[in-house]
């Protein structure tokens, strides 16, 4: 049972951006759904100003990015890298709860 | 997760005055002006890191020098490179210098060059400054 907790407590360390000492005092919960909120906030701001991941696509696709300006990409690639993000805790908030 | 790995590499680096997470990015800050900004998708493994000098006058994204793995199809330059469609560009003047790039989009072997890369420029610009 220990070890299955301490194993637990290591993966919650891989998964997020807090110490292991920060995740000890604030606790687990606390931390992830922080970090849930910080990331649904942030998808929902890509989500405003480009409607979808689909049609920020198709607005790369269509226009293409300029070496002077890598916005429209790092935007994708913060939508995409945020959603797999969220996906991951949310799955370990399932275990956790 | 994919910044916890960057975000440790960039502290024991001791270049930054602070390393955090903005959003689903990792920024970097060297001073006021200066921040190494790390963008990654785990998913396909495309990635941008560039160094930004927010004083730069020039419009566009700020850039001083990065790697991406961006193809930008209409440039015949980044085409030619062998590494395409990984590519290094870098400011000299009003123009852009693209160079072949070590970069693959892992971020185990990715990340030291950047932080090497940055320490030689933040070096050969104290000596220029001084």
């Amino acid at each position: 049972m220990a070890l299955k907790t301490k194993r637990r407590s290591q993966d919650l360390e891989e998964l997020l951006p807090v110490s292991r000492e920060e995740l000890l005092r604030r606790g687990t919960l606390s931390v992830l759904t922080e970090r849930i909120w910080h990331l649904r906030e942030r998808v929902h701001q890509l989500a405003e100003q480009h409607g979808s991941l689909a049609t920020l696509e198709r607005r790369l696709k269509a226009e293409g990015v300029s070496p002077n300006d890598h916005s429209l990409y790092h935007d994708w690639l913060e939508w995409r890298a945020a959603q797999h993000e969220l996906n991951q805790l949310l799955e370990a908030l399932k275990t956790t709860l | 997760m994919w910044h916890v790995t960057v975000k440790a590499k960039l502290e024991r680096s001791r270049l930054f005055q602070q390393v955090e997470l903005v959003g689903a990015k990792v920024r970097a800050q060297v001073d006021a002006d200066l921040v190494l900004d790390i963008y990654y998708d785990p998913t396909s493994r495309s990635y941008s890191y560039a160094l930004i000098d927010r004083k730069l006058s020039e419009p566009g994204d700020k850039r001083l020098f990065g790697w991406d793995d961006y193809p930008h199809e209409h440039v015949p330059e980044i085409r030619r490179l062998a590494s395409y469609p990984h590519h290094f560009q870098r400011r000299q003047g009003a123009h852009w210098v693209f160079e072949e790039s070590p970069m693959r989009g892992e971020l185990e072997h990715d990340i030291p060059i950047v932080i090497r890369y940055v320490r030689a420029y933040l070096k050969k610009r104290r000596t220029l400054r001084s």
